[in-house]
Order: C-alpha cells, then structure tokens, then sequence
C-alpha cells in the first residue's frame, strides 16, 4: 500500500467518524468542532467520544487509581513510614485491578440468556415434569448451580471491594488529620495494616471459594452420569 | 487534589483546561489520573496544538514567505498530532505489557497535554525564529535556531509526560519512559519527513505542499553523513547554484 492509499484510507475513515458523530450528535453532545478534530485526528480523539457515547467517561475512579492516589496523598504525611514501598504498593493496586475486573467480568457474562438464573431454574423444573432423562435434568442441574456460583463469588468480590474503598475513604481522612496533627496512633497503623491485609487477601478469594472448589467433583458426577446413561460406548466421549 | 477556582465569567470549559494548563500542572495530572472530563481536555489540547504548534510553523514559514506561511502552519501540528496517533496504543500496550494500569484515553490526554505544553512553549519562542529570518540568517542558521527551540519545548513536554506517568505509578516508569521516547522520536521523525518541506530557501522557485517520498529519514541522514564526509551519491544538488547576494 503506498502512502497516498493510506492518507486516504485514513481520511476516509475520519470523514466516517465525522458522519457517525454529526449522526449521533445528541447523544455524543458534539459540535462540529468535535466533527473537524475527529475526521483530522480520530485515532487521537475518536476514543473520548466513543467514552462518551458508552456513557463512561465520567465515570467513579477506578479502584486501582483510587488506591493509589490514597496512598500518594497519604505518603506526604507522618503516616509514610506506615506505609507500603512504590512496589508494594503497584503490585497491591494490580491485586484491586484484578479484583475490579472480575466483578465486571462476571457482570457481563451473568447478563447473558444462558445465565439466567430465573430460565434456568424454570427450565429444570420443566425437564423434571415432563419426565425427561437423568442427564438432561443433572445437566439443567449443573447450569442452575454454576449461575449461583457466580453470583454468589460476584457477590463476595464485591463486598471486598466495597470494604477496601470504605477502608480508602479512612486512609484519606486519617492522613488529613495526621498532617495537621503531626503524629500517627495506633488507630492509624491498624488502618493502614488492615488495608493491605484486605487487598493481599482479595487474589486468595479464588482459592479459597468453597463454590468453586465443588467445580470439579459436580463436572465429574455430570461426567459420570452421561456415560451411564449412554452405556458403554468405548471412544472417551464425555470424558 | 489540586485545582483552582474559576472566575464564574469564563468562557468556555476549553478555555478554563487551556489555562489549568499553564497555571496549574498538579490538577491537570490529577484530572487525567482520575479521569475526570477526559473528552473536554483532549478538545483543548488538541486546539492548544494546533495554535502553538501552528504559531511557530507560521514562523518557520516566513523564511520562505507566502504560501509557505500557511503550509507549514497546518503541516507542523499535524506532524506532532499524527505522531501521538500512532504512539499512544503503544504506550497503553507497554504499560499494560509490564504491569501497570493502561488506559487509552488517559494515555492519550497524558500525551496530548505534554505536546500542548510543548506547543506553546513553541509559539513562545517563535519571535526567536521570526528574529533571526529578518535579521537575515542564513538557512542553516535558521535551522539551528529552530532546532534548539524545538529541542527546549521537547525538554518541557518530555517533563511533563515523566511527571504525569511518576503521578499514576511509580513501578515500570524507568521502562515505559525511554521505551516511549525511543517510539515516539522514530516515528515523528519519520512523519515530519513524510510531510516536510517546512523550511524552504527563498530562492526555491515552488512552494510544494510536500514532497515526494524519496525514502525515510533515516536514509537521509545516512545520505548526509556521507556527504559529509565527501562522499557524493547524487552528481549535483537539486537546487541551482547560489547567485551573489542570496541568502
């Protein structure tokens, strides 16, 4: 491809941006400033404006930023030697980054058809009255548990989270009050202590769900049922 | 946080991020991190560079004079705009690569606002250009000029950019940074050749609006430096010869 294709494959494209904007003005909130700087530029300003179409530019900080941003505040204040080195500190705020990702990970996948704990439910009940096959009343079985298994570690990431942001909440007004006052208590070393213990604990949470530990033994019983309820057919399906 | 109180009489939001700017580098930073009206910054930046930017090509241009004016005006914050298009995903890919939080639109407003304040620390100086084309500098005097102002307002943007990734994360800062300007000095270089010329002897008959692809940039440094050493590959220049009295 020679450049001249490319300048205009590339303006084509602005000049499509540019339309779709103008189109969806009133949801973007452009003006035909944004159509110029985007039909020129639209690698540099197309993602603002697509933000602002998904109605997430504005959005809360992230809880990574949010950790972070705590403990700078926190670190000009008495309350530095409490705290966490840089490296630590990147490393606990990845931990969070994780924790945030899952929780809308799971989000996304629980808002799908198939994830519908309602259907599903309903969808078991229904095999079990019209007297359909073991296999496929353990298998509608299974769907029904594996949905409450997400919910239930959505749940428990989210409360995690929830409690480390109350707990960055405290970090931010207890480094105010550390400043002004010059010293910091005990209080304050639990804070901090109590903040990394939570967040080092959020990737043991996988580990540790009791739900997701079954995951293995219920797919062997669903395993185990298929085959008997095939009989012996001797080629490993379902294994 | 830091942030200032605006007069309620401000014009616009663009214009209140255009003085956040220049008065207040910790709020902008802060802004970016915590992503706070991402879309207008960028808007702003984004004018900022094509002024500053603008501004000084204008200056460049007067050594030519006409049209030139113009075509390098438009042609300077292109080059600077087009070069973050293409560096700013790496940016988010390497800090992504090595373990820091990346985000492309914060990416983006972090590298937009250094080559703002770039831009207009290059629209300060460009009175130094336009002082030495009337005091009659030569062209490589002229060049050496905008070199060095380039190379200050570059200082001023690298400075910024450091203290905006410093502002995020600490971690990885030392491998993203050089990583970044190592692609970032590539690839503009590259897009400044594609899009030159920007500074034209007065004697050039034509004012081109570019010129054709005669390889990369990096061929033609290769080229000079064995011109500079004697070594010819072209059996003369393509200009005329210099007459008496031209500069």
């Amino acid at each position: 491809m020679k450049l001249m294709d490319l300048g205009l494959l590339y303006g084509l494209l602005g000049f499509g941006c540019a339309c779709v904007m103008l189109w969806r003005r009133n949801d973007v909130g452009g003006t035909w400033l944004d159509a110029v700087l985007l039909a020129g530029f639209w690698p540099v300003y197309g993602p603002f404006l697509l933000a602002k179409l998904q109605g997430s530019d504005d959005g809360p900080e992230d809880s990574e930023v949010a950790f972070l941003a705590a403990l700078r505040r926190a670190r000009g204040t008495p309350l530095a030697a409490l705290l966490p080195d840089p490296q630590t500190a990147s490393a606990l705020a990845r931990r969070l980054r994780v924790a945030s990702g899952k929780v809308q990970e799971i989000d996304a996948i629980l808002a799908r058809p198939e994830f519908q704990a309602k259907e599903a439910v309903d969808r078991h009940k229904d095999l079990i009255d019209r007297a359909a096959s073991e296999c496929a009343v353990s298998t509608a079985a299974i769907r029904i548990q594996n949905i409450r298994r997400l919910q239930a570690l959505r749940d428990r990431f989210s409360r995690e989270l929830d409690e480390v942001e109350e707990l960055l909440n405290q970090l931010r007004t207890q480094a105010e009050v550390v400043r002004l006052a010059g010293v910091a208590g005990d209080e304050t070393r639990d804070l901090v202590q109590e903040l990394v213990s939570r967040v080092e604990g959020l990737d043991r949470m996988l580990d540790d769900d009791p739900h997701l530990c079954g995951a293995d033994d219920s797919r062997r019983v669903f395993d185990e049922k298929l085959a008997r309820s095939e009989g012996p057919r001797g080629d490993g399906w379902g294994r | 946080m830091s942030t200032l109180a605006y007069p309620v009489s401000s014009p616009s939001p663009v214009w209140q991020s255009i003085d956040q700017l220049l008065r207040d580098v910790p709020g902008v930073l802060d802004r970016i991190r915590d992503g706070r009206d991402l879309a207008t910054l960028a808007r702003a930046m984004m004018i900022t560079i094509a002024c500053g930017a603008g501004v000084f090509g204008a200056a460049m241009g007067t050594y030519r004079g006409e049209v030139q004016i113009l075509y390098a005006a438009v042609k300077l914050p292109c080059v600077l705009l087009l070069t973050l298009a293409v560096c700013a995903p790496a940016l988010t890919a390497l800090n992504r690569a090595i373990g820091r939080s990346g985000c492309l639109r914060r990416d983006i407003a972090l590298v937009l606002s250094a080559l703002a304040r770039s831009s207009l620390v290059l629209a300060a100086q460009a009175p130094i250009v336009l002082l030495a084309v009337q005091t009659g500098a030569t062209y490589h005097q002229v060049v050496l000029v905008v070199v060095a102002c380039c190379a200050l307002a570059g200082a001023v943007g690298l400075g910024f950019f450091l203290r905006g990734l410093r502002a995020r994360e600490l971690g990885g800062l030392w491998t993203v940074a050089p990583a970044l300007f190592v692609v970032f000095v590539l690839v503009g270089a590259q897009m400044s050749w594609t899009l030159r010329p920007f500074l034209l002897r007065p004697r050039t008959p034509e004012v081109p609006v570019l010129r054709s692809v005669e390889g990369s940039f990096f061929e033609a440094v290769a080229r000079s430096t064995l011109s500079a050493r004697g070594i010819y590959l072209r059996d003369e220049a393509p200009l005329p010869t210099r007459s008496v009295g031209e500069r």
